[in-house]
């Protein structure tokens, strides 16, 4: 599990045109930086953190157990994703409230603040990648490391 | 069905979305202006020579916008930013056909007049690299 960061660098697999300040021509962007959040994001982060917890509430056998393919160890972006769309959660209200929380602490190689312009650009599996990453390396950092 | 206009086009500069005044939006390609000439062997024989005056290989961007404080602000970090601003203007006609041009290294060359009333708007011309 990572340990708590101030920023981390989701590659895109589909790189994004963008203008960086002060130059006149675009150029393109393969990644994007996401800080972590402060008091000020708890609005949006709440409702990632939220999401989670009610999703590993519905995938829970009957044994009380939530079963996750893979390392156990290694809960990575990927497997969140994957987790949330199997459970009973609205993703929608995830990728909504990802959306608003990535205006705030993201850019397109450190530089240029992400817009709703510049996310609309975004290919979807890219904006689910920085979802997990962001869950995994922030949001959830320390919740994780109680899960087994 | 038949071609239908794009009326209605987003435009961004710099990565942000603008509002501008509807119907006030052209541009040109920035293929320059071309000269069509005649020579003659004699005889009554003509031959055509054509020749382009790169001189005017730019694209003209034009539209306006109205009187808000943040539209000023806006047309004057433009002016700020000399020729290192980037517009897209992107639109769908009425059966769903996308268009979309590039202007880089666009510099705004009016003397930004900003007119402050009710019904007045703010006039900007760009000048910049050939369309994309």
């Amino acid at each position: 599990m990572s340990e708590l960061l101030d920023e981390i660098i989701v590659e895109l697999d589909r790189p994004v045109l963008y203008t960086p300040k002060g130059e006149g021509e675009q150029v393109e962007s393969k990644t994007v930086v996401l800080k972590a959040p402060s008091a000020k994001q708890l609005q949006y982060t709440s409702v990632l953190k939220q999401a989670f917890f009610q999703a590993l509430s519905s995938l829970k056998d009957e044994s009380g157990n939530v079963v996750v393919e893979g390392d156990e160890s290694e809960m990575n972006g990927e497997a969140i994703i994957s987790m949330l769309y199997m459970s009973n959660v609205d993703f929608n209200k995830i990728q909504v409230a990802s959306r608003e929380l990535f205006k705030l602490v993201g850019s397109l190689d450190g530089q240029k603040d992400l817009n709703d312009l510049l996310i609309n650009k975004l290919g979807a599996d890219d904006f689910e990648k920085m979802i997990g990453e962001y869950l995994v390396n922030f949001t959830l950092a320390s919740a994780l490391k109680q899960i087994k | 069905m038949g071609d239908k206009v794009i009326s209605a086009p987003s435009i961004s500069v710099n990565d942000s979305p603008v509002a501008i005044v509807p119907n006030s939006f052209s541009y040109t390609e920035g293929k320059g202006e071309q000269t069509v000439r005649v020579v003659s062997t004699g005889g009554g024989a003509v031959e055509q020579v054509y020749s382009q005056n790169v001189e005017s290989n730019l694209s003209n961007v034009k539209f306006t916008m109205l009187p808000t404080l943040a539209n000023i602000d806006l047309a004057r970090q433009w002016k700020t930013n000399e020729n290192q601003n980037v517009l897209v203007v992107t639109g769908k006609d009425g059966n769903g056909n996308t268009f979309d041009r590039t202007f880089q290294n666009a510099g705004l060359i009016n003397d930004t007049e900003i007119q402050l009333g009710s019904e007045t708007v703010i006039e900007l011309e760009f000048l910049s690299d050939a369309a994309v």
